[in-house]
């Protein structure tokens, strides 16, 4: 189903934490993996207390050797060093994801980046807003281990809208390709998780409220079944969970359960300050678990 | 739904309590138990119907009339619970709110006036919850009131940021808030023993007289609220609708208990701010409030010193909380009308330009807030009349149309809001109206 994954590298063994996943999705759909590294001028030369590539020759040997060692697992490779002004970094991977022709991009994200980072949003979900390929984010715990890429179910948080649903025919494909389940979550919110406007509702007729939503759990139920068998006549083992709370904890609560090792899911691509006025889940979520996501931007409807 | 052996085991809030409150519903419980449940929720409800348009128009009607308009208190508040539940029943029946069925039941050419007005609707909501903050900010920290609107302004950016986000205990220390004052009120208004016979002639017995009119409509548009009638209707989203009438009906029996406690325990506060100002200020020959910010002194009986600081605190908390209610209630009008919406934010920023003006003109802040609320009731019959209309209609609402006992009751509530807006802009253009002395 992939053809081209853009692997984007800062230097950081943070940053390498993607490769076993590249790995294995490059060996799996036979994809050629490009791995590319953006040259910020005016950088800092460590990023992350780590050491951060500023020269080209620098970058291209460091490439060459992680290229060597992914071809040495029997992964087709390709790699780019590529100069840019400062703060371009985003845009430039979004940018060559397009002239490349890649159809996923695979990166890490490293969750702290001061202010710059709740305004704007992580450079991963930079990447995402900037342009329209799929992105594969990871975001390994912090305790310099590289996580091994096995997952033996996916997540696909639906919220009953045909957008969410717009993740399934990706999520297939990936089970079908890494012989893994599905796992379809709706969360339907308690009266004090509601957001938005219901959130207003639920301020003046709280006992209705909660009544309704029940029956939104009820009814979420009979959803989730019929999308789930659906998908089980194509001949992919799904299983359902409807929870409650507050959306992106109760999604980040099933995806730490076992087996889950991939979450895909449709988003805006909306990041920093407007995806936390538009209500974004997926920003959200992104903050709360360590599992990698496979976020598919699509437009407004 | 109702059965609690279904309710799935480690859900937080399908607690005993939801349980006694099925139970109750599905008439299993009966007396005083039956209603024990939804005290809670009620209580804490009975802070979205107290805002700093009602601190204005109950106050400066105490000050002005003293006790002779503690009536239109009470029959707006009875008018308050038919409306309010009127609209969340549209809502249970149809599964749509009441713009987005404006907008497939009336011509396209009404549809854009009817959202103009639903917008000034917002806009006046807006103004009187972001002034009171505003004069919130201004007595507590002892800052200029322009430096209380600017912090109002961040304050209510902060809040829907956090709200977004999913951040809830602000929200919860604002209505403790908002109780505590709510409290007060009430507890003055039992202590203040003597008048108890006066309150209950005129809580019932009309006084009408042409100057009247202004403060009387400023309280039926604090307390009905318009952009609640809008927003109650959008209860049932995602276009999940009730399976059957037996569940719809259940539905709308909880509504009642809603609307029911909680209305008539803010009624109670409204009616005890009405009161401490005829008792303070009435009686003491001030009859007419200017400043919003005098009037913590109907406080000081039961707080003394204390007064204004506690005051200013509830006038804050419930600007700040009842401003979110109505961005809401905004982009609600706005999707339902016209199909399309703003970011919440830019809503945010253009609903706040208004109070801004209001504050940096340096206009009467309680005269500015009583005539925000006079606006609501005069566009209130926008929202009222098509209500009526809709839930009245078997083809609309199946088996939850309105009894005729009630459509009657509706159109009377209506005829009452129109009337009183047809006498107050006669009256203020000088005309004599016969009958009224």
């Amino acid at each position: 189903m992939y053809r081209r994954l853009l692997v984007p590298l800062d230097g950081s063994r943070l940053a390498e934490t993607v490769l076993p996943v590249a790995a294995r999705l490059g060996k799996a759909c036979g994809a050629t993996v490009f791995l590319l590294h953006v040259l910020e001028r005016g950088a800092p030369a460590a990023v992350h207390g780590e050491r951060h590539l500023r020269a080209r020759d620098e970058a291209e040997a460091y490439l060459a050797e992680i290229a060597s060692g992914l071809r040495a697992q029997g992964v087709s490779v390709e790699t780019h060093a590529h100069e840019v002004p400062e703060g371009h970094v985003p845009r430039s991977i979004a940018a060559h994801a397009d002239e490349e022709g890649a159809d996923l991009i695979v990166l890490c994200t490293h969750g702290s980046g001061g202010v710059h980072q709740i305004l704007f949003g992580s450079v991963a979900q930079q990447v995402l807003s900037a342009g329209n390929v799929p992105v594969l984010l990871t975001r390994p715990p912090h305790d310099g281990q590289t996580p091994a890429f096995q997952p033996l179910r996916i997540l696909v948080p639906l919220d009953r809208s045909a957008f969410a649903e717009k993740a399934l025919q990706p999520a297939v494909d990936l089970a079908r390709l890494l012989d893994a389940s599905i796992h379809l979550v709706t969360v339907v919110p308690t009266v004090s998780t509601t957001t938005g406007e219901l959130q207003a509702v639920a301020q003046g007729l709280p006992t209705t409220t909660r009544a309704t939503l029940d029956l939104q759990e009820e009814e979420t139920r009979d959803y989730l079944e019929g999308v789930a068998e659906r998908l089980r006549s194509e001949g992919v083992t799904v299983s359902t969970e409807v929870r409650r709370g507050d959306i992106p904890a109760a999604l980040a609560d099933e995806a730490a359960e076992p087996d889950v090792g991939l979450v895909v899911l449709a988003t805006h691509g909306r990041a920093g300050v407007r995806a936390a006025f538009a209500g974004s889940v997926a920003a959200r979520l992104l903050d709360r678990t360590h599992v990698p996501m496979v976020l598919l931007r699509l437009g407004e409807r | 739904m109702t059965d609690a052996a279904r309710q799935p085991e480690g859900v937080p809030e399908a607690s005993a309590s939801v349980r006694a409150g099925h139970e109750a519903l599905g008439g299993h419980r009966r007396g005083p138990a039956a209603v024990l449940p939804f005290i809670g929720p009620a209580f804490i409800a009975s802070v979205a119907y107290i805002d700093p348009g009602n601190f204005a128009t109950n106050i400066s009607s105490g000050a002005e009339f003293g006790y002779n308009l503690l009536w239109v208190v009470v029959y707006a508040n009875v008018m308050a619970m038919i409306i309010q539940s009127l609209s969340a029943k549209l809502g249970i029946a149809t599964g749509k709110n009441l713009p987005e069925l404006m907008r497939e039941q009336y011509p396209p050419w009404l549809i854009w006036p009817l959202w103009v007005v639903a917008e000034i609707m917002a806009m006046a909501t807006d103004l009187a919850e972001f002034v009171g903050a505003a004069v919130g900010f201004n007595l507590l920290l002892r800052i200029p009131l322009l430096v209380g609107a600017i912090l109002t302004g961040i304050a209510t950016f902060g809040m829907l940021y956090l709200q977004r986000r999913g951040f809830r205990p602000l929200e919860a220390l604002i209505t403790v808030m908002v109780l505590v004052v709510a409290g007060c009120y009430v507890l003055e208004l039992i202590l203040s023993g003597p008048s108890l016979g006066q309150m209950a002639y005129h809580g019932v017995v009309p006084y009408v007289a042409p100057n009247t009119f202004l403060l009387s409509a400023g309280i039926l548009g604090a307390t009905v609220m318009p952009h609640v009638v809008y927003l109650h209707s959008a209860l049932t989203q995602s276009r999940i609708r009730p399976r059957t009438d037996l569940e719809a009906r259940r539905l709308y029996r909880f509504t009642l208990v809603d609307v029911l406690i909680a209305l008539p325990l803010a009624g109670v506060v409204n009616g005890g701010m009405l009161v401490m100002a005829a008792v303070v200020f009435h009686e003491h020959g001030f009859t007419s409030l200017s400043d919003l910010g005098a009037a913590y002194r109907t406080l000081t009986p039961l707080l003394g010193p204390a007064a204004g600081a506690i005051f200013a605190v509830s006038l804050l908390a419930s600007g700040l909380s009842s401003s979110a209610v109505g961005t809401m209630a905004g982009q609600i009008v706005m999707q339902g009308f016209i199909g399309f919406s703003i970011p919440v934010w830019v809503r945010r920023f253009i609903t706040m330009l208004p109070a801004l003006v209001v504050v940096g003109l340096g206009l009467p802040t309680a005269q500015v807030l009583v005539g925000s609320q006079v606006v609501l009731s005069i566009v209130l019959a926008f929202a009222v009349v098509p209500l009526i209309a809709f839930t009245s209609n078997r083809k609309i609402m199946g088996a939850l149309v309105n009894r005729r006992i009630t459509t009657l009751v509706g159109w009377l509530c209506a005829a009452v809001i129109v009337a009183l807006n047809i006498l107050l802009v006669v009256t203020t253009l000088g005309a004599h109206v016969p009958g009224v002395s």
